[in-house]
């Protein structure tokens, strides 16, 4: 039998060469999955403290859950993750070859959103889409929704404002602009996200969840203005999203016990 | 074969495309990576507006404000009434009264229900997007993009293999198909990165290597290439799962290259073992074996990348050293397959115990024994595996193969106690044919040399250690390396008959050993006029003489009682002996048996 020599070993030094050349191209793709990750695990901790924290009020929730390093934790993260995508500006040559500027600046206005950097982040989903990056379907949607996740938002600080004082019929009526105006609410903006070309089905429950977050901010805020009466067709309407998210959560192959406690969730947080 | 210019070339190019398909597949799975999406923002439902809203429109609320245990209710929903249901009318204290209320009554109706940590991540699983619907992602699969680049590889290899190699149905072709499929189904996971580039071309190449290495191994059987597509699936398994746990570039070519050499070693002796025993090894039928001979190559892979800390397995690493292992452990997974553990794991720590029991007496002897070592110890144990290793899956450490080695390995190779004093210097075929021959010897005699605990006796270990220690205080450089061990092996070939013979003890010695150094003495030193000494020893230091001496001392006291006087016994009649012998008479056995009998009945 001849000696087995790797054919791929002997040269190891001239491959080791040829394999760093391709590598040394890849470090913004690390700084973009360096983000992803980091976004994703911020995401999954903002989420558990949502949940965690629904019968306790203001910060102390946060602190009597045990929670307190859990948010900062998940505010590091998301800083981190604005890092790595804030170095990627003098890659984007690149990352535009590589059809990834899209992803980029998709993961970029979602950072910014979550971190309160609500100009930011609609500025960066605008410019996005204003110069043309490629978006793939996942991104054309979120970039689509990202106004109204941002009005959502901004309608809750109004709302809470309205916990500690009456609200003027102004920040009354801007809350509700930014929650349910025909054209640019929060509603509108995310049924829109919606309908956009070949989402995946947890896409679209996702969207689904934040217009329940909208209405239940849109009946919280109705409940500070008592004299200012929420329409019947605006319960529908929750009612109705309400319906579809919990078929949408029967067809996802859930545990009976994991699908009944999100429908409770829901159900009990619109009151209905 | 191609030349070696050719080969540097194959391989800068076969890097470089590699790299690049790495380097989009890379860059498209960042493209569909799944993100978890934080939910939108709402308020809590501890707020004191909703409380109201419960109390004074809902069914359960209101008749929860109207129960007459709840009075101080009833006062602050007054109170709230009467401002024209203002709540901020509440002070602070009285809103968090609210609240609480508000949690306390809705909870009597709505039991709380918290998410458990695995709901949680159930939860979030439903909240993780996909860039694509299901199955609509635009992108070839990894498997195919690479697939691609792989097969301009082979292509390139065969280029320069003779030209058969490149017929349709060729035996190259036959094993590249086998490994080809072998990717088939290996879902690329989190192993995205650029670090996953070299592993399969590295497999590729070292199974098209096996083939031009050894032509004749890789019939036309399509069990062989089942065999190599096991194999070669186990071992993309497993270098994927190291690189699915995070490692550096650096780490990351160390398991590739590891991981072609094992793939290579694997196919080679799997082969050559198919060859000589089709039966065993290619039954289709037998897919248990199948299976366990595919792990074997996880199992070695394992045992090199795993390497823990405080042990050298340096010498195992050789090709030679890998491939000796290999071809033991093939035998033995062959008759044993449950041998070879979950994953490999319990083969994996037996050769991980062998070199870590032995690094410290195999360092002792000049030269790579112990892939040898190891390879006698994993075929002994195959061959009766419930007496040598019955806690195989469980505990490397007792395989009382590996225990015996290490204590005939110690005793040998132990070095004098003084200065200047006679050490025998054993070749390492003959502590090979040591060692063989006494595991054949414990696993043919397991009722002494085992108890009922299944440990291995610990006369075993004393009887080795006295017997190599006489041989260290009594013999010299006239004592050949052959005589010595065959002194060794007919003392405890005495003992095995007769545990006695180690149990009891003359000046603190064991008796065998205390008669062996009787017996060099009387026949290195005889007590003799110094012209008779040369023919005396001419007669009795001879390969044949001194071990048959030996051999009827302790025949002829295999049924007498032991003592102290046994050895001086010995000794005069040899005495009476050594005179007659100087002056030229015959060595008689029968005699010489004879009078020790009737010494020995004195």
């Amino acid at each position: 039998m001849k000696p087995y020599r790797s054919a791929l070993c002997r040269p190891a030094a001239f491959v080791a060469l040829a394999v760093a050349l391709l590598v040394a191209g890849c470090a913004s793709v690390n700084h973009l999955r360096e983000a992803q990750a980091a976004f994703s695990e911020a995401s999954a901790l903002h989420n558990q403290l949502q949940l965690a924290t629904q019968w306790e009020a203001g910060p102390e929730a946060v602190v009597t859950n045990g929670g307190a390093e859990q948010a900062l934790q998940m505010q590091v993260l998301y800083g981190s993750a604005l890092q790595s995508l804030r170095q990627l500006d003098a890659d984007r040559k690149q990352l535009e070859s590589d059809g990834l500027w899209g992803v980029a600046c998709t993961l970029k206005a979602l950072t910014q959103w979550r971190l309160g950097l609500y100009n930011e982040a609609v500025a960066t989903a605008r410019q996005a889409r204003s110069e043309g990056a490629k978006l793939l379907p996942r991104d054309d949607a979120l970039l689509t929704a990202l106004p109204g996740l941002v009005h959502n938002s901004e309608a809750l600080i109004l709302v809470k404002t309205g916990t500690a004082r009456r609200l003027t019929d102004q920040e009354f009526d801007t809350a509700r602009q930014l929650l349910a105006a025909p054209g640019d609410g929060a509603l509108t903006i995310l049924e829109a996200a919606r309908t956009r070309p070949g989402i995946d089905a947890q896409l679209d429950s996702y969207f689904l969840q934040a217009k329940l977050a909208a209405h239940v901010n849109l009946a919280d805020l109705h409940l500070r203005r008592p004299d200012r009466p929420r329409p019947d067709s605006e319960v529908a309407a929750a009612k109705a999203d309400l319906a579809t998210f919990l078929l949408q959560v029967d067809a996802a192959g859930l545990p009976d016990t994991t699908r009944a406690k999100i429908a409770d969730t829901w159900r009990s947080t619109l009151a209905f | 074969m191609p030349l070696e210019s050719e080969i540097i070339f194959l391989a800068i190019r076969g890097a470089l495309r590699l790299g690049a398909t790495a380097r989009k597949i890379y860059v498209e799975s960042t493209q569909a990576e799944a993100l978890v999406l934080p939910l939108a923002d709402f308020g809590s439902r501890a707020d004191e507006f909703r409380a109201y809203a419960y109390f004074t429109q809902d069914p359960a609320g209101l008749a929860r404000a109207a129960a007459p245990a709840n009075a101080r209710l009833h006062d602050l929903i007054t109170k709230i009434h009467a401002a024209a249901d203002v709540v901020h009318t509440l002070t602070e204290p009285e809103k968090a009264e609210l609240r609480a209320f508000f949690r306390d009554c809705y909870q009597l109706d709505h039991p709380p229900v918290g998410f458990s940590q695995a709901e949680l991540g159930e939860y979030m699983a439903f909240a993780t997007v996909r860039q694509w619907r299901a199955g609509q992602n635009p992108n070839p699969t990894w498997a195919q993009r690479l697939a691609g680049s792989l097969i301009e590889t082979g292509i390139d290899y065969l280029r320069t293999c003779p030209p058969e190699a490149l017929r349709p149905g060729s035996k190259y072709e036959k094993v590249a198909t086998g490994f080809l499929n072998a990717l088939d189904g290996l879902a690329l996971g989190n192993a995205t990165s650029t670090e996953w580039e070299a592993v399969p071309a590295r497999l590729l190449t070292a199974a098209l290597g096996a083939v031009a290495d050894a032509p004749e191994l890789f019939t036309s059987d399509p069990a062989l290439q089942e065999l190599a597509k096991l194999a070669g699936q186990s071992i993309l398994s497993d270098v994927k799962a190291r690189l699915e746990r995070g490692v550096n570039s650096q780490e990351a070519e160390r398991i590739s290259v590891w991981a072609e050499r094992v793939l290579h070693g694997v196919l080679v002796t799997a082969g050559t073992r198919a060859l000589a025993d089709p039966g065993k090894y290619l039954s289709i039928q037998n897919s248990t074996t199948a299976s366990a001979v595919a792990k074997v190559g996880s199992a070695m892979l394992g045992l090199v990348l795993d390497q823990p800390g405080n042990v050298s397995l340096d010498a195992l690493k050789t090709r030679k050293g890998l491939s000796r292992v290999l071809d033991a452990a093939l035998e033995v997974v062959a008759e044993h397959p449950e041998a070879v553990g979950a994953d490999g794991a319990a083969l994996r720590g037996l050769v991980a115990q062998i070199a870590g029991d032995l690094q410290g007496v195999v360092g002792r002897i000049p030269g790579n024994i112990l892939p040898e070592v190891a390879r006698i110890i994993l075929l002994r144990t195959g061959e009766n595996l419930p007496l040598l290793w019955p806690a195989s899956t469980t505990s490397p450490g007792r395989n009382l193969a590996l225990v015996a080695t290490q204590a005939i390995l110690a005793a040998a190779t132990t070095p004098p106690a003084q200065p200047g004093q006679w050490q025998p210097r054993f070749t390492q075929l003959q502590l090979l044919e040591l060692i063989d021959s006494l595991l054949r010897q414990i696993a043919a005699n397991p009722g002494w040399l085992v108890d009922r605990a299944g440990q291995l006796s610990p006369d075993f270990g004393v009887a080795i250690d006295a017997l190599f220690a006489a041989l260290r205080q009594a013999g010299d450089a006239r004592i050949s390396p052959e005589l010595a061990l065959d002194l060794v092996r007919t003392g405890l070939a005495a003992v095995v008959l007769r545990p006695d013979f180690v149990r009891t003890k003359v000046a603190n010695r064991p008796f065998v050993a205390a008669l062996l150094e009787s017996t060099l003495r009387v026949a290195l030193d005889p007590q003799l006029p110094a012209a008779d000494i040369p023919a005396a020893l001419g007669r009795l230091v001879r390969d044949d003489a001194l071990p048959r001496l030996w051999q009827e001392a302790l025949g002829a006291l295999q049924n007498r009682t032991l003592n102290d006087a046994r050895p001086g016994q010995f000794k005069a009649v040899l005495d009476t002996w050594l005179p007659r012998l100087a002056a030229g008479a015959p060595l008689d056995w029968s005699a010489l048996g004879l009078d020790l009998a009737r010494s020995f009945s004195a």
